[in-house]
């Protein structure tokens, strides 16, 4: 909640267009404590309060309560690539109609995921919890801070450079001058700088750890690069920082692809 | 851009196959009956459906593999509305599917065992999230590419049809599977008693004395399709969906605005989408759940869109129960029969109206001419969605 106010703030809009929000897990923390009452209170009715707030669609929904917002509402929860989802239908949106977007994600890490996590390996970096939003338009401003020009998501792909190839292919701008990539796997980083020689690649996950929509994240470091015109980012240094593509690879055979850029670009 | 339906699946408590569906909504045959899972020590009303996950899996010659209850429901239902359809390098083909709890089913056992300190079984886990229970049913069908998965609680699947719709309308695909899919869980059901909206009763949508809804479970797919894409696959349409729209109510995360203001909104425009007037409506399945609250908000909305002439409306959640998330696409299949048998579907349990609308839903399948049937969704968190399906 405190992140969708900042960003309504910052872009000076008090209704939003559309309410548009992905998340991977959904609202962990109820849900995990109505299950809880669910399995060990015998008889009786139960508190409902944590089964009201375990739906997925919980964190657009109240925002939507709390603005008294009567527009599209949207909560899309593809594991890994939820945030891409949502953008993705955010920019569709923007296609039909003019206005101002909300759109964002949020994840919650609780104890309970930490086992699982140790189990299946997942654990190389810390569990973490984390919301961005922002709001997209198509027209240009003064607040205007940067230009998402494409997006695409893409589940059981046969090559990985294949995948990052088309999606450079069917862009209008092809250069890129940064990458932001999730950094675990060790053959798609090399990958990465085999495709993209002598471009600066930033590991998004080790900076604010693992959780379903972390590329959401990896999109806000990225605008405030560009707008900061930041040369040096995590002991990284960037020559130039006017277009990032961020590469989410956070689930194997799943991939989420972002172009972003300056609006001076 | 037109939007096509050309294939539709349903599995639900009145019927494995569209077939028997169509033939229990006709002979007005509920599915609901004394159901409870074996921790529980008592029964309650419920559209189950009498397979087991172990019979599920031979009907689908699965041998190996890890899949929720949710994933199985929403295989056959797919399958179904695929049919014959190859995938074709020349088509761009998506895959959406909805659902409210995902692998919940798979879940309650993991965490039983950890509450109990039994030796636990990860693998119960990987089904989880909502995304894993889309990606098994796509994989299934041998799907890649754009796998989607929507979840606004009980309006998730008629958001996924609306998705696929746009998608298709704005020239990004040319053809999508899309549906939902929900499993009756022991959350979902404790979840429904806690907010004392479980009806210990089979429901009375639209009844005056009705007293909650039941839950059910199932899931339903439709096949979408552009003009381009049935010009290469050939398929014949049985309708188009001509209208859509989601609005948030904003009133309260779980119930309905006593305006009806959320869904009045959804109506209105989703006639202004399809560019019909309230009088072209030939009947509306309605969201109906059966609980006090739904029920008078969706005929108050109902009241403000349509006036005084109000088209002919039922709610078929006493056959199915409410499947949450499904019920949008179980809905709109049956809005699709609505539309190819020229028939409005009957509710069942009702005897007196609602004192504050005095609206009588529809008691006996009627045949009449049906060229546009509204569909309504609405859900938690104040989500409210509306379809309209048009004759060809």
């Amino acid at each position: 909640m405190p992140a969708s106010n900042l960003a309504l703030k910052e872009a000076g809009i008090e209704q939003p267009d559309a309410i548009i929000t992905g998340t991977g897990l959904g609202c962990l923390y109820d849900t995990e404590k109505f299950l809880n009452n669910v399995i060990t209170i015998e008889g009786g009715l139960l508190p409902p309060t944590s089964f009201i707030q375990s739906t997925h669609n919980t964190i657009a929904g109240q925002i939507s309560l709390v603005l008294g917002n009567h527009q599209y509402n949207m909560t899309h929860t593809q594991n890994s690539l939820s945030f891409e989802h949502a953008l993705l239908d955010t920019m569709l949106m923007l296609d039909e109609k003019n206005g101002n977007i909300l759109i964002g994600s949020a994840d919650e890490d609780i104890e309970a995921l930490h086992p699982i996590a140790a189990h299946f390996k997942l654990n190389s970096l810390p569990l973490t919890s984390g919301a961005s939003f922002f709001v997209l338009s198509k027209n240009k401003n003064e607040k205007t801070l940067a230009v998402i020009e494409a997006c695409h998501t893409s589940a059981f792909y046969s090559s990985l450079e294949n995948e990052i190839k088309d999606f450079m292919s069917t862009s209008t701008d092809k250069q890129i001058d940064f990458i932001l990539n999730d950094g675990r796997n060790t053959d798609i980083t090399r990958l990465i700088y085999t495709l993209f020689p002598d471009k600066c690649v930033i590991n998004y996950s080790e900076i604010c750890g693992l959780y379903a929509t972390n590329s959401a994240f990896a999109m806000h470091l990225a605008t405030d690069i560009i707008c900061n015109k930041t040369k040096q980012v995590y002991g990284k240094t960037i020559a130039n920082h006017k277009r990032a593509l961020i590469i989410n690879t956070l689930l194997p055979d799943r991939a989420g692809f972002i172009m972003i850029k300056s609006n001076e670009a | 851009m037109k939007v096509y339906v050309t294939g539709i699946g349903v599995v639900s408590a009145i019927g494995l196959t569209v077939e028997e569906n169509y033939h229990s909504l006709l002979n007005k045959k509920s599915g609901i009956t004394a159901f409870k899972f074996p921790e529980e020590q008592k029964s309650i009303q419920a559209g189950s459906i009498a397979k087991s996950n172990a019979e599920l899996k031979q009907m689908l010659s699965i041998t190996n593999g890890n899949f929720s209850r949710t994933s199985l429901l929403g295989i056959i239902a797919a399958e179904q509305a695929m049919g014959k359809n190859f995938h074709n390098k020349k088509l761009r083909t998506g895959f959406i599917s909805s659902t409210s709890v995902g692998g919940m089913d798979k879940t309650e056992k993991y965490y039983r065992q950890v509450l109990k300190n039994l030796p636990v079984d990860f693998n119960l886990t990987r089904t989880h999230d909502s995304g894993n229970t889309s990606e098994n049913i796509a994989a299934y069908l041998g799907f890649s590419g754009y796998i989607n998965t929507l979840s606004t609680a009980c309006s998730s699947a008629a958001n996924a049809i609306m998705l696929a719709a746009r998608m298709i309308e704005q020239g990004k695909m040319d053809r999508v599977l899309v549906g939902g899919t929900d499993p009756i869980t022991d959350f979902t059901i404790k979840g429904f008693q806690s907010l004392m909206i479980y009806d210990d009763e089979w429901c009375k949508p639209f009844d005056h004395n009705r007293n909650g809804l039941n839950l059910g479970e199932g899931a339903g797919f439709l096949l979408l399709e552009s003009d381009h894409s049935i010009n290469i696959s050939g398929n014949e349409p049985i309708c188009s969906l001509t209208g859509w729209h989601n609005a948030a109510d904003a009133y309260h995360q779980t119930a309905s605005s006593p305006d009806g203001k959320g869904a009045t909104i959804a109506m209105k425009n989703a006639l202004k989408k399809a560019g019909l007037g309230p009088k072209e409506i030939s009947y509306i399945n309605a969201h109906g759940t059966g609980t006090k609250n739904n029920d008078l908000s969706e005929s108050i909305a109902i009241k403000n869109v349509f006036g005084e002439s109000i088209p002919p409306f039922s709610s078929t959640k006493a056959y199915t129960g409410h499947t949450l998330a499904a019920a949008g696409a179980i809905e709109a299949v049956y809005s699709v029969l609505a539309i190819k048998n020229q028939i409005h579907f009957a509710g069942l349990n009702y005897n007196d109206p609602l004192e504050e609308t005095l609206m009588h839903p529809v008691t006996e399948p009627t045949k009449a001419v049906t060229k546009h049937v509204m569909s309504n969704s609405f859900g938690f968190g104040g989500n409210n969605s509306s379809l309209i399906f048009s004759g060809i």
